[in-house]
């Protein structure tokens, strides 16, 4: 019987051995030959960005490099020319338009956020929102947006934003109001903070979020939602790219649910969905979007401790909208990158309807 | 109790404690994500809590979809509290338990939209406390007066809230059965309006006031205009607070009698907890509060006047006589009438270039409440009415109590609170007893609470912790009537499941003192909640 087990054993032993050869080969085998391929791709793929250096006479044409244009004589940390600026384009130029596209578009509107966060172990935190954002500028019909702001005194408001939470049920019913200030060096306050929670059955004042830092259970920190002053960073142009692709979707939503302002909701494939929508007029052959590359580095004059160091930005070549930002922490790492799809909706703001 | 009893509960009380250490060690160590210690299982385990809502896919949803005008909500919560100093004498207890609480709570609200501006709204609480069954104690015998200790069995306390409100854009009109609060500090300052179950007596935590308020009956009429409000109450049905009731894990070590005489006679109980209370058919007999709110940013500030009843009621000498050659003096125990001025006042603003933070945005609150005509007893006077003088044996003083919250956000999430508070009686003499917004014993009593809390990064912001310290100063005769600390760890399992680890502790401070009495009350509890 016990030799019979020893057998057994060495049979065993054997039989593991060429279990283990056969799965150490067929490793090897699926290694290189999904690597081999990956390498050629490498090697074929177009390159699809240039640095200022390698841009040509027509496209440096089309921007300014220059980093010390002159200065308004009122307003004396903003460019001298009038927003919203004629080509060529500094880098800093562009970063004002692109002011007008933050989280919270900077004109009233009613506004269903759903979001999300999921970390790498599956724990899912989901949010929504319906949002009632009043502009308070909204009479300079015309000029709203990022010039009326500038034309705002520091220390006044320029926003109003409510946000009511409907999920998840722990939040059901809580309700935030923001109001914001146009800022300045002496004028730091940039918000005021009110908060109704249902279980405290009254509305607190809470103080400002520190803006560069995320709010706990999320990614999004309050700068990335109600936008960044340009004023509030040094601006360099890195170059141009063309973006084939920005937000990707899992291979197992093969379907979204999107809902029209008239509230119509419909069903359609992800793979149809185009970054800046079908009515994007200036998408290329290959179906790229030409992006200005700019890069926008923390003052510390005007944002001390703030966190960020520095946002690289993709902004479509045609009305400056930020189709990738990039952040990177006081260290100099990559944090977050944000990408986006669009569509342009509101057409009533000159400024914004009508590309460069 | 015999000895195997005893010895069975100990056991089981280390093995909570050990379950609950473990659980807290786990809590701050597992890292989502990393499974570090229990590899993918723990993975597989989170994913399944991320979207473990059984109430809410099988019953929220599709009832709402049944009747959209229908939205409701709700929670199981849990709350389990475990003593960790052992049974004994302590004051006038016979303190032979040690689960403090293991309450089951359940609640319902819904809301029914008529139109778009109105809607009905009601509040449902079912409550069960099994420190009265599921442990073997003398000293708890709290439902032979009161089952509400130990459950709600009553229309006043399962139906919570039951309102109408009609809103428009400068009109709040809500009517019926409702909470209000016109506070927000930690504790209680012009949160005056409803009276509140003090079950859990000095455990009583600010984040349970809404539990534990008592809901009245009540017009409550707001009117908006510009940035300003002003807000109308009427109140006819009034309601008085419920203090921990004697033998309930928190009634005070410092009443007497002792516990035995008090069990032996209920019917006593009974009769020193009858009171004459405002009548609600009477007009006379009821409240009446007002409050402006005023916004001039930065500063927001409102001003309240409430004409309200004592929601404690006073004992009056109404008469005495001789028994056993002894002198008795007859009480009357009724609400009196109470005139309650108030303040409020936030203001925010950020420092520019503190060391190390740069800008650090700050809130200032401010709370104050004057109360004219509190009655206090008074021994000089109590003294006088047993020689024979005519008077009630009270006294009638003005008090006021106030607080300043600072509150600091620093980075990381990390909120730091500071929050002076003060408790004063004007006129104070040493014959006073307690009253309402007076120092305890006292003629002032001061409690710096001081509160610092954080999500930590490593957990996703899962993981929180808390700390909460109050010591409790007054004077001129008490001087430091000890020191109440508490630390919360709670983690989030998901969006809808939420537990929390407890520790509060009781300690320094003399018998009589607000917080000393309770120094073999130090405890820790956890809660778990499932909100749908």
């Amino acid at each position: 019987m016990r030799n019979a087990c020893r057998v057994m054993s060495r049979e065993g032993k054997a039989e593991r051995l060429m279990r283990h050869l056969f799965v150490w080969s067929l490793l090897f085998f699926l290694v290189f030959s999904v690597t081999i391929p990956v390498v050629e791709g490498a090697e074929g793929a177009e390159k699809t960005w240039k640095t200022v250096d390698e841009l040509s006479a027509a496209a440096k044409a089309e921007i300014d490099l220059r980093t010390d244009t002159p200065r308004d004589a009122r307003i004396v940390y903003i460019p001298a020319e009038p927003y919203p600026f004629v080509a060529p384009y500094t880098a800093e130029e562009m970063a004002y338009r692109a002011m007008e596209f933050p989280h919270v578009s900077r004109w009233s509107h009613a506004m269903a956020d759903a979001f999300g966060s999921m970390t790498s172990g599956g724990y899912l935190n989901q949010g929504v929102t319906v949002g009632l954002n009043f502009y308070m500028l909204e009479n300079e019909a015309t000029t709203g947006g990022v010039p009326a702001q500038l034309r705002t005194a520091p220390g006044r408001e320029f926003y109003r934003m409510v946000f009511y939470y409907t999920y998840p049920p722990e939040n059901l019913g809580a309700q935030d109001l923001w109001v914001l200030y146009r800022t300045d060096q002496q004028a730091t306050t940039k918000l005021d903070y009110f908060a109704y929670a249902p279980s405290l059955r009254r509305v607190r004042r809470l103080p400002q979020p520190r803006r560069g830092e995320r709010f706990p259970n999320s990614v999004q920190s309050f700068d990335d939602i109600v936008g960044r002053d340009a004023w509030e960073f040094s601006w360099k142009m890195l170059g141009t790219d063309v973006l084939y692709e920005t937000v990707r979707f899992p291979t197992t939503r093969p379907i979204f649910t999107i809902a029209s302002p008239e509230g119509i909701f419909t069903d359609i494939p992800t793979s149809q969905l185009k970054m800046m929508w079908d009515t994007y007029p200036f998408y290329r052959s290959d179906g790229g979007i030409e992006c200005y590359v700019v890069e926008g580095t923390t003052r510390a004059d005007w944002l001390p401790n703030y966190g960020a160091s520095k946002m690289i930005y993709w902004l479509d070549r045609h009305y400056f909208y930020p189709l990738r930002i990039e952040q990177y922490d006081e260290d100099g790492k990559l944090r977050t990158v944000e990408t986006r799809i669009a569509k342009q909706e509101n057409r009533r703001y000159k400024i914004r309807a009508t590309p460069r | 109790m015999g000895h195997g009893r005893k010895k069975k509960q100990a056991v089981l009380v280390r093995f909570i404690q050990m379950t609950a250490a473990v659980l807290m060690v786990c809590g701050v160590w597992v890292q989502p994500g990393q499974a570090s210690w229990f590899g993918d299982s723990w993975s597989r385990f989170d994913r399944f809590l991320a979207t473990f809502d059984p109430a809410g896919r099988y019953v929220r949803q599709p009832v709402e979809k049944q009747v959209p005008a229908l939205t409701f909500k709700g929670f199981y919560r849990q709350w389990t509290d475990v003593m960790l100093t052992g049974e004994g004498r302590v004051g006038n207890r016979k303190k032979d338990f040690r689960f403090a609480q293991l309450q089951n709570l359940f609640e319902l609200e819904m809301h029914y939209q008529f139109s778009p501006n109105l809607e009905l709204t009601s509040v449902n609480h079912f409550l069960y406390d099994g420190v009265y069954n599921w442990q073997d104690s003398a000293g708890l015998y709290a439902p032979r007066i009161n089952e509400t200790s130990r459950k709600y069995h009553n229309f006043d306390r399962i139906v919570r809230e039951l309102y109408l409100s009609y809103r428009t854009h400068s009109l709040d009109v809500v009517i019926g059965k409702q909470q209000i609060a016109w506070g927000k500090m930690d504790g209680q300052f012009i949160d005056i309006i409803n009276p509140m179950d003090r079950r859990e007596a000095v455990q009583l935590e600010a984040s349970d006031f809404e539990y534990r308020r008592i809901p009245t009956w009540m017009a409550n009429v707001t009117y908006f205009f510009g940035a300003n409000s002003l807000n109308l109450l009427y109140i006819p049905n009034f309601e008085q607070n419920r203090q921990a009731v004697p033998g309930s894990p928190w009634f005070s070590p410092s009443v007497p009698p002792s516990d035995l005489i008090r069990k032996a006679n209920v019917p006593l109980l009974k009769l020193a907890r009858h009171r004459k209370r405002p009548s609600f058919a009477d007009w006379g007999d009821h409240e009446y509060g007002a409050r402006l709110d005023v916004s001039m940013e930065p500063l927001t500030w409102g001003l309240i006047y409430f004409y309200a009843w004592n929601d404690d009621p006073t004992s009056f000498i109404i008469g005495r006589h001789v028994a056993n050659d002894q002198v008795v003096l007859d009480r009357l125990t009724r609400h009196t009438r109470l005139h309650h001025f108030g303040i409020t006042a936030d203001y925010a603003t950020a420092f520019s270039g503190v060391p190390v933070v740069g800008e650090l945005p700050v809130v200032m609150r401010v709370e104050g409440l004057w109360t004219k005509g509190v009655k206090f007893s008074d021994t000089q006077r109590v003294a006088s009415a047993a020689t024979g003088e005519l008077n009630s044996g009270l006294i009638t003083r003005d008090t006021m109590r106030a607080a300043l919250a600072i509150e600091f956000a620093f980075p990381g999430n990390t909120s730091v609170i500071l929050q002076p508070s003060l408790f004063f009686t004007f006129d104070w003499r040493e014959s006073l007893g307690n009253g309402f917004g007076g120092g305890v014993g006292d003629q002032w009593s001061v409690i710096p609470v001081f509160f610092v809390g954080r999500p930590f990064r490593f957990t996703r912001d899962r993981l929180r912790l808390e700390l909460t310290v109050a010591p409790y100063l007054s004077g001129p005769v008490r001087e430091w009537q000890g020191l109440k600390t508490k630390v919360v760890a709670s983690y989030n399992f998901s969006q809808f499941i939420t537990g929390r680890l407890i520790y509060t502790a009781y300690s320094s401070g003399g018998r009589r003192d607000i917080y000393g009495q309770y120094d073999h009350w130090d405890n820790i509890g956890w809660e778990i909640s499932y909100e749908f």
